[in-house]
């Protein structure tokens, strides 16, 4: 088989061959059997190729798919990327970017003491108490939210409370935002409990572990404990305060 | 399916609408498996490599340039991880040859459709690339430029492995006495 012929057999197929090609490729398959066979099996392959069942999705592949999907933030720009954005837009000097660097990891290094007041009234099941949290506060950014890592120090603290049915704690969020923060509370290892211990009414904060928050940008942060109708710990984290 | 379209999907889902990127799943979910059967059989492991291929794009979306049409970008894609996972097979969960029918006399001419039948078959007795190239111009009809795009090659060498996987596919059918009646 002449291989000039083969290829304008394979560039018909394709739809490359030049007039010129298909006018010489119809002269030689009409004196030659061998070609005119070979023209026609690989435009019948050529053919079947097209006409092949179409594989037909399982039930259900798209439903899967969209369980599968990771967040919706890790559709977008790669956190690295976002996070340059942000830095760029606030401090664009790669000098004043370093100062910022230093100065977050100054104020990642803080330990504030939380005091309860106004629970010393005659009669009362209340009771002050502290709760303290140690160092080792972070403030990493991630896109347009920041978290700051609260690691509340192990042990019990025995706050005694009237008695309470539900006990809850929140973060409340204010500050220069640009829209209501989006706040996600964690407790690791967290549980508020209630119970009896002589006459009193304990509450007994075992938060052990970490509160984790996520909020926007530079916003305050103020932690509080409440109960139904009150608030029992009302927070704010002053750097470098004790 | 118009690129204006995708892209409008992509954008919107870039935003944060998961609606959208489920349209891209619905359009574009067959032409993913079909890769995938193509490239490894039909079974759980195309489907396995079809929804990675999805999240994959999603999480690559915001690389997408709009420059080039969206359904080569997730072709090449789809094309990419369907030859990564043949490659990571064993030697003996690659298809089996016997499972290509044989007539009952080598002579005998095939019905159109058992010659579709048969031609998937011999297909995946090729090389993973050279069963793309068919696939690509035969199947999915596209040009030799789009063709270089998913495959990452030059149009030159899209012509001549073209060629030659074409070569190659005769020669299966008629090993396997499958007349190919013109």
């Amino acid at each position: 088989m002449n291989p000039e012929i083969l290829s304008i057999i394979q560039a018909e197929l394709d739809g490359t061959a030049s007039p010129a090609e298909i006018s010489r490729l119809d002269a030689a398959a009409a004196a030659d059997a061998e070609i005119r066979t070979l023209r026609g099996e690989y435009g019948e392959i050529a053919r079947a190729v097209g006409r092949m069942a179409v594989p037909v999705v399982p039930h259900g592949f798209a439903t899967r798919v969209m369980a599968a999907l990771p967040p919706p933030a890790r559709a977008r720009v790669p956190a690295r990327d976002r996070i340059r954005a942000i830095v760029q837009s606030i401090v664009p000097s790669h000098r004043q970017q370093v100062a910022l660097a230093f100065a977050l990891g100054v104020l990642a290094t803080f330990m504030v003491t939380l005091t309860v007041t106004d629970w010393t009234q005659p009669d009362s099941d209340m009771v002050s108490g502290t709760i303290r949290v140690p160092s080792g506060a972070t403030v990493p950014f991630y896109g347009n939210a920041g978290v700051l890592e609260a690691a509340w120090i192990d042990g019990v603290r025995r706050i005694t409370v009237r008695p309470r049915e539900a006990m809850s704690l929140r973060v409340v969020v204010s500050g220069p935002v640009a829209e209501p923060p989006a706040v996600e509370v964690e407790v690791a290892d967290g549980t508020l409990t209630l119970e009896r211990s002589g006459g009193d009414v304990v509450l007994t904060t075992e938060l052990a572990g970490v509160v984790r928050f996520s909020v926007p940008g530079q916003s305050d942060i103020r932690i509080r404990v409440e109960s139904e109708d009150e608030v029992l710990v009302d927070w704010t984290p002053v750097p470098g305060e004790p | 399916m118009s690129d204006s379209e995708d892209r409008q999907l992509v954008e919107r889902t870039l935003r944060g609408d998961r609606t959208a990127f489920k349209a891209l799943v619905d359009r574009y979910g067959s032409t993913v498996y079909g890769v995938a059967c193509r490239v490894l059989g039909p079974g759980p492991d195309a489907e396995d490599v079809a929804q990675n291929v999805f999240l994959k794009v999603y999480e690559n979306l915001a690389t997408y340039r709009p420059s080039f049409r969206f359904f080569s970008w997730i072709y090449r894609i789809a094309l990419n991880e369907s030859m990564n996972a043949v490659r990571s097979r064993r030697p003996y969960d690659q298809v089996d040859p016997s499972q290509l029918s044989s007539p009952d006399s080598p002579e005998s001419a095939v019905e159109s459709a058992v010659l579709e039948d048969a031609i998937g078959l011999a297909l995946m007795e090729l090389e993973p690339s050279d069963r793309a190239l068919v696939i690509l111009r035969h199947y999915e009809d596209l040009p030799y430029r789009d063709i270089a795009f998913i495959m990452d090659i030059t149009e030159s060498l899209v012509k001549s492995r073209l060629y030659a996987a074409r070569q190659a596919l005769r020669g299966v059918l008629m090993n396997r006495g499958i007349w190919i009646g013109a």
